[in-house]
């Protein structure tokens, strides 16, 4: 459930609201007739516990297509990028896709204060609202560490514990 | 009377539909008490194969004279059954229907007992009747192989030509100095956008070189008389009357489009036009940047329920255009349902959304506001039912889609050759399922936007239909009716013109017949050929000199007159 | 020398009118349906939008006539094997499945059917309901003779019976019958292969096929039709008893990239025609339909959704519902879905559940277009004519297309392409 780390495109339009634009098309989100399925089988009403129109599939690619100001939107960081909106979406809309790489624009050009990133390497991990949630949730359970640290950070801490573990040489280090 | 009367009666169970509630084995064995009962029996369907084939065979083993059918209705059964009669060796006129569903079973099902004891009822009223039914014989009238076509837009075209290719005569009136019709003035086709020109120029070619087709431009009807086989049309064509003798009649009067009399800022500004109007402007699709179309203006409202069919598309094809023009150009079509049926249209529509058109859904109780400064709208507010908000557009072209209407002289046309017109002012056809091209008069016809807006491959379908229904009788030279029609004794008609007026078939009509002291007296008359049978004209009579065969008094007196 | 003959091949609507108009116009027709019975998805109809007319009554003397017609030879239980020729030179080799009962025999009273011992889950019934191994296709089938279904018949899977032959008192019944070959030659080609229906359960957020009150629309004109597996009742499968809220779900399937993209055009008006003769069967009964658009364009079809509003209880709501759940107590389904129009997310319970499934060209379409050469999209309809003028011509010269093949449509509007094709196919023999 969490959005991948991932690198912005390095060639491409660097002005955001382009960005954007592009991101709408290339996910299709014009090809939404706002038939109100990707509402009704997203899962944040019962993460959230209530049910706002504004924060909702079909409402925030509406707002999108008709001008909204996504930098203010606080609406837009709602959604926890699970996939069921797109999985089930009759016409090919991608919001998922969609979702994750608009986080990643608006997280580059420093809009980030809806955001949550990796304690150790500053990566994009998930929105706050979605933290806040998880966190209500996991509570004091131990694995709660995991909503700190991104991938391939705990990946690495992983790799050097099994590095120490191993010995003398019967375990390649890493060369990165 | 040498034979003596040998009736079959044949009780149908209609599955459930009668047996369900009539007992009909009761009304089988009541039956053959009746006098003149020869056999009775039931049949699960009597309509099946096997139902029919009972009632051959009974006619052939029992050599009865008159068949009673009691099941359920003539409208869609009394052909089928005749000819079964008829199969046999009997003649078909000497059937009689009776109506246990309809007129029973389904209108009594909350009263068993009861329903069964009318059911006996109806059987005996048939038994009585049917004694008195007499051996008729069809009629046959010779038929031109020649059609008669008003209208040479893209249906009446469509039919000339098809009729024209099979070898028949074909006399095409067109009331305009030009063929084409509507499609004269679109611009480009959907779905394939070429220019209508492309699909007009070399079928009207075809059309005025084909050696079977006689074209009359500026043309118009004037009077239409007779029935199906001989019909005389004349026209004025050119301040010429002419006469046209044809043998079938097809209506391709088309349609015209709707102008919405000052709505949405129509007639005020000059950046507002119907769709039509648009593509009647020459060029320029790339000179638009801000395009605001608004659909159902002048349909699916009160004054007008219907649906336009096709003017989604219509919308559809000069928003692809636009935005394929110019890329950058914003255009927003307003809705309230998009009516993109099927695979092609369906398909046309997502075409539309590929291309970054938006679409707005608005409610009809909150119509869209047109707004401008002078002769020119600026902008289209809207209620966007679906984002629960008003939205503002800024519009450089306003463009309505509005749906076809009925053509002008339709109610003349109606009139003069007796066809009628439904609730919408379009002409109503025979029968909404299954006889969509056909009118109740035979012979005549009804293809394209006369009948209902269609669009090109809707308007040439319903031409090749319209085509078919009228090759049948020129193919097979003879039209034969049925022998069940009304007769006027010239003696007693007071010509009074009731029943001239009320047919509604123009069936009846004066003729001369010799008056008292060698003079000449108008009657009314029943062209047989042409007359349904209906009873109109009988129920009319006060001078009590119309008799309808198959329903005579005598008939009736008998089925009242019986008693249990 | 052109055969002045037409090789129709579907029995349904459009391939019945089509055979009359070419019969009546003197043309000789072989009329070819696969099925045992002409018909068509016509004949499983309760009634038939908007005039609502019983199917039955308006498509049974139709079948009749071309029964009866002297220029139509009715080929039913058959299928077209090859076909080799041009445009008034046409040699077609078509199969006549044996059925194992003499049809000059059979009268079709159905003793046998109701000896036999083996049961067969109904298809002509939508799956409610049964029938025998020896059957009619539907009470009213043209023609009326039975057929023995091989693959679920006992005598025929190796076990003993032959019970059916000492029934039958007309000594019908003939078990060493084999197919037929026939050949035919004719002038040109109409096909009018009509359509399937899809099968939901791919969409199994809507259940069918695991929640038991949850049916398809074709199920519930079985249901609601009087000579249907419950005789006209509607009755919740899980326990029998009367609806009183129906819910439709339009577009269960069309209009879906991940299942038929396009529209199956006739699915608002027959869930509309649906809810309203539930309406009249059980006055206190209402209905709910979720739609995303009300394609009503056809003729007083706007005049019916009206009246459907007004008269008959029934609710319209745009939405595209999410998934169906279930009461585990009563087992009544559970839609979830936005209701676009107010943007509130709900969950509504009904009794039943009915899917609009999407309508797709029948599955031996295929078979049959690469017999004939004819060319299909994507999804399997005939390929649009390139002429806009000439509607009904396929990728073969003399070979046209009418109906559903082509495209989703109705039944009037099916008509009239079939009189169309049947306009064409004429002139095409009248050419040569």
């Amino acid at each position: 459930m969490q959005d991948p780390v991932g690198k912005i495109e390095e060639k491409g339009p660097t002005d955001l609201e382009e960005q954007i634009q592009a991101l709408i098309e290339t996910n299709h989100l014009h090809l939404c007739v706002e038939c109100g399925k990707c509402s009704a089988v997203c899962p944040m009403v019962d993460f959230y516990g209530e049910y706002v129109p504004n924060r909702c599939t079909r409402s925030v690619v509406e707002r999108l297509r008709f001008g909204t100001d996504f930098k203010e939107d606080e609406a837009l960081w709602f959604c926890w990028a699970c996939k069921e909106c797109t999985f089930f979406c009759p016409s090919g809309v991608d919001f998922q896709s969609f979702m994750t790489g608009f986080r990643l624009s608006l997280v580059s050009h420093g809009y980030r204060e809806q955001a949550h990133f990796c304690d150790v390497c500053g990566a994009y991990l998930m929105p706050k609202k979605q933290l806040e949630c998880l966190e209500a949730t996991l509570n004091d359970k131990p694995n709660k560490e995991l909503l700190y640290e991104c991938p391939k950070c705990k990946k690495d801490k992983y790799a050097n514990v099994l590095h120490g573990l191993a010995g003398s040489g019967r375990i390649r280090a890493r060369s990165s | 009377m040498s034979d003596a009367m040998r009736v079959g009666v044949f009780v149908c169970h209609c599955g459930t539909n009668i047996g369900g509630i009539v007992n009909v084995p009761h009304v089988v064995e009541y039956a053959r008490t009746l006098p003149c009962v020869a056999c009775a029996e039931g049949n699960l369907y009597t309509c099946s194969e096997d139902g029919l084939s009972t009632i051959a065979n009974k006619i052939r083993e029992l050599h009865l004279n008159r068949v009673v059918v009691a099941s359920c209705t003539p409208r869609t059964h009394e052909t089928l059954f005749r000819k079964n009669c008829e199969r046999a060796g009997l003649n078909k006129y000497l059937f009689e229907f009776v109506n246990l569903r309809e007129h029973c079973s389904w209108v009594h099902m909350d009263k068993p007992e009861k329903a069964t004891l009318k059911a006996m009822d109806l059987v005996r009223m048939g038994v009585a009747k049917v004694s008195l039914l007499k051996a008729r014989e069809d009629l046959s009238t010779a038929v031109l192989q020649a059609a008669l076509i008003l209208g040479g837009g893209i249906s009446g075209l469509s039919a000339a030509l098809v009729l024209a290719n099979q070898g028949y005569r074909v006399e095409l009136v067109e009331k305009e100095a030009e063929l084409g019709g509507l499609l004269r003035f679109v611009n480009r086709v959907f779905p394939t956008h070429q220019p209508a020109t492309e699909l007009l120029d070399p079928l009207i070619d075809s059309v005025l070189k084909h050696p079977n087709i006689q074209v009359h431009l500026g043309s118009e009807i004037k009077t239409v008389k007779g029935f199906v086989g001989n019909f005389k049309a004349t026209i004025d064509e050119n301040a010429e009357m002419r006469d046209l003798n044809v043998g079938t009649i097809i209506v391709a009067v088309g349609a015209q489009v709707h102008k919405p009399e000052d709505a949405f800022g129509y007639g005020r500004f000059e950046n507002v036009m119907t769709q039509l109007d648009f593509e009647g402007r020459c060029g320029g699709y790339d000179a638009f940047n801000r395009v605001v179309m608004i659909s159902c203006v002048g349909a699916r409202c009160e004054e007008r329920s219907y649906c336009g069919r096709f003017c989604c598309i219509v919308g559809l094809k000069n928003a692809i255009l636009l935005k394929e023009a110019n890329p950058r150009a914003h255009v927003t079509i307003l809705h309230r349902d998009v009516m993109a049926v099927g695979k092609l249209y369906e398909e046309y529509y997502r075409r539309a959304l590929e291309k970054g058109i938006a679409f707005v859904r608005f409610d009809e109780s909150q119509p869209p506001q047109v707004k401008g400064a002078g002769t020119r709208a600026e902008k289209v507010q809207v209620l966007d039912t679906l984002m629960g908000r008003q939205i503002e557009l800024d519009a450089d072209l306003v463009l309505l889609t509005t749906p076809l209407v009925p053509a002008a002289d339709n109610g003349l046309l109606s009139r003069m050759m007796k066809i009628p017109l439904g609730m919408d002012g379009f002409f109503l056809e025979a029968h909404q399922k299954l006889r969509p091209v056909e009118f109740p008069a035979d012979g005549i016809f009804v293809a394209g936007c006369a009948r209902y807006p269609a669009e090109i491959s809707e308007s040439i379908a319903q031409a090749l239909a319209a085509a078919a229904k009228a090759a049948v009788p020129m193919a097979m030279g003879r039209v034969v009716t049925d022998a069940f029609v009304a007769e006027i004794d010239p003696a007693l008609c007071s010509a009074c013109g009731r029943c001239v007026t009320v047919c509604p078939f123009g069936a009846v009509d004066w003729s001369e017949v010799g008056g008292p002291d060698h003079g000449k007296k108008s009657v009314a008359e029943v062209n047989p050929a042409e007359c349904k049978g209906c009873g109109l004209c009988a129920a009319s009579c006060l001078s009590g000199a119309i008799r309808l065969s198959g329903f005579t008094d005598e008939q009736i007196m008998a089925m009242i007159g019986s008693q249990r | 020398m052109t055969q002045k003959a037409v090789l129709v091949l579907g029995g349904g609507i459009a391939g019945i009118q089509a055979s009359i108009d070419l019969a009546n116009m003197g043309t000789r027709v072989y009329l070819v349906e696969k099925k045992p019975s002409i018909g068509g998805r016509m004949a499983q109809l309760d009634k038939t939008f908007p005039t609502n007319d019983c199917a039955m009554c308006i498509l049974a003397p139709k079948m009749i006539e071309c029964a009866n017609h002297e220029n139509i030879t009715l080929l039913t239980y058959s299928e077209l094997a090859e076909i080799q020729g041009e445009t008034g030179r046409f040699k077609a080799r078509v199969i006549k499945k044996a059925r194992f009962v003499d049809e000059d025999k059979c009268v079709g009273c159905g003793d046998c059917a109701a000896k036999c011992p083996t049961k067969v889950v109904d298809e002509f019934n939508a799956g409610l309901g049964q029938r025998k191994a020896i059957y009619k296709y539907f009470p009213q089938a043209v023609p009326s003779t039975y057929v023995i279904d091989p693959d679920h018949c006992r005598l025929f899977q190796g076990k003993k019976c032959g019970v059916c032959e000492k029934t039958c008192k007309a000594k019908a019944i003939d078990y060493g019958q084999k197919d037929q070959e026939i050949l035919l030659e004719v002038g040109a080609v109409i096909m009018a292969t009509g359509f399937d229906l899809y099968d939901v359960s791919a969409l199994s957020e809507y259940g069918w096929g695991r929640l038991k009150n949850v049916l398809t629309a074709m199920q519930f004109e079985r249901m609601i039709c009087a000579s249907g597996p419950t005789m006209g009742h509607l009755k919740r499968p899980s326990d029998g008893k009367e609806p009183k809220t129906l819910a439709f779900i339009q577009c269960v399937g069309s209009r879906d990239v991940r299942h038929k993209k396009y529209c199956s055009a006739v699915c608002c008006m027959h869930a509309t025609k649906e809810a309203i003769l539930a309406h009249e069967h059980y006055p206190e009964l209402s209905s709910a339909i979720f739609y995303m658009d009300m394609r009503a364009v056809g003729k007083g079809f706007q005049d019916y959704i009206q009246r459907a509003k007004t008269e008959y209880a029934v609710e319209y709501i745009r939405a595209r519902p999410g998934r169906i759940t279930e009461n585990e107590e009563n087992l009544n389904p559970v839609i979830h879905y936005e209701d676009t129009n107010t943007r509130e997310l709900k969950t509504r319970e009904f009794d039943m559940v009915i899917l609009s499934q999407a309508l797709m060209p029948s599955e031996t379409n295929a078979a049959v277009a690469e017999k004939i050469g004819v060319s299909l999209d994507d999804c399997g309809f005939v390929s649009p004519s390139q002429d806009l003028l000439n509607p009904f011509a396929t990728t073969r010269s003399g070979v046209f297309a009418c109906g559903f093949c082509q495209s989703p449509m109705d039944v009037p509007d099916s008509v009239v392409r079939a009189s169309a094709a049947a306009s064409k196919a004429a002139e095409a023999l009248a050419s040569r």
